[in-house]
């Protein structure tokens, strides 16, 4: 995850040992949904400053599939908006 | 509140169609399931779920359907510049202008930048139509 000047929040996932499979992830900022995105590549995306707002939580929850069935979740993460 | 009627697929549709209608040439927008496909010679090359955040939105505040629309325009945002390996679209400077939605008087307009002189704007949608 990182912010930008324009209060952007830029995020990236990514699975070091198999990239490839099914991606699902979901964007939460104060447990609001604000994005979504389910993929056959590692997920990317950005928050627009309007839908995160300085000292709020960010947290992302990604599950992810891998090419041999595999199935990982991301463990509970948040971060502050600066 | 918005109506009980739209739905992740409607916005979806609704949402596809104007991305469509400011796409270089050699791409194509879709909707599938409440999902927005960018379509290249018959191919999915990306896209965005965002529309879906919609469907657990109980209160049906617009203000979901604004962010609903600003994630899609932003990742269809990131596909499109991929794709051209080129800034999609581009301000005078060089940069890439960020999307934004506002539903006002029962429209939700749709642009890129400043609201003012956007970068490009796209046709709105009419709340009640969806």
């Amino acid at each position: 995850m990182r912010t930008s000047p324009n209060r952007t929040i830029a995020w990236n996932v990514v699975d070091y040992v198999d990239n490839g499979g099914q991606w699902m992830a979901l964007v939460f900022v104060d447990n609001r949904k604000v994005d979504e995105k389910v993929q056959n590549y590692n997920p990317h995306g950005s928050v627009n400053p309007v839908d995160s707002r300085s000292g709020s939580i960010f947290r992302l929850d990604i599950t992810h599939v891998d090419t041999k069935g595999r199935r990982t979740h991301s463990v509970p993460n948040g971060c502050i908006v600066p | 509140m918005y109506p009980m009627a739209v739905s992740s697929h409607s916005l979806a549709e609704a949402l596809a169609s104007r991305i469509d209608s400011i796409l270089p040439e050699g791409l194509a927008c879709t909707a599938l399931a409440g999902e927005v496909r960018i379509v290249r010679d018959g191919e999915v090359i990306g896209g965005s779920a965002a529309p879906k955040i919609i469907d657990a939105d109980r209160e049906r505040d617009v203000r979901q359907v604004e962010t609903a629309a600003r994630a899609t325009l932003s990742a269809i945002q990131d596909v499109v510049a991929e794709y051209l390996t080129l800034p999609w679209p581009v301000v005078p400077d060089g940069t890439m202008p960020l999307p934004d939605a506002r539903v006002t008087d029962g429209w939700l307009e749709l642009w890129f930048g400043e609201r003012d002189s956007p970068a490009a704007a796209l046709p709105s949608i009419y709340i009640d139509d969806l």
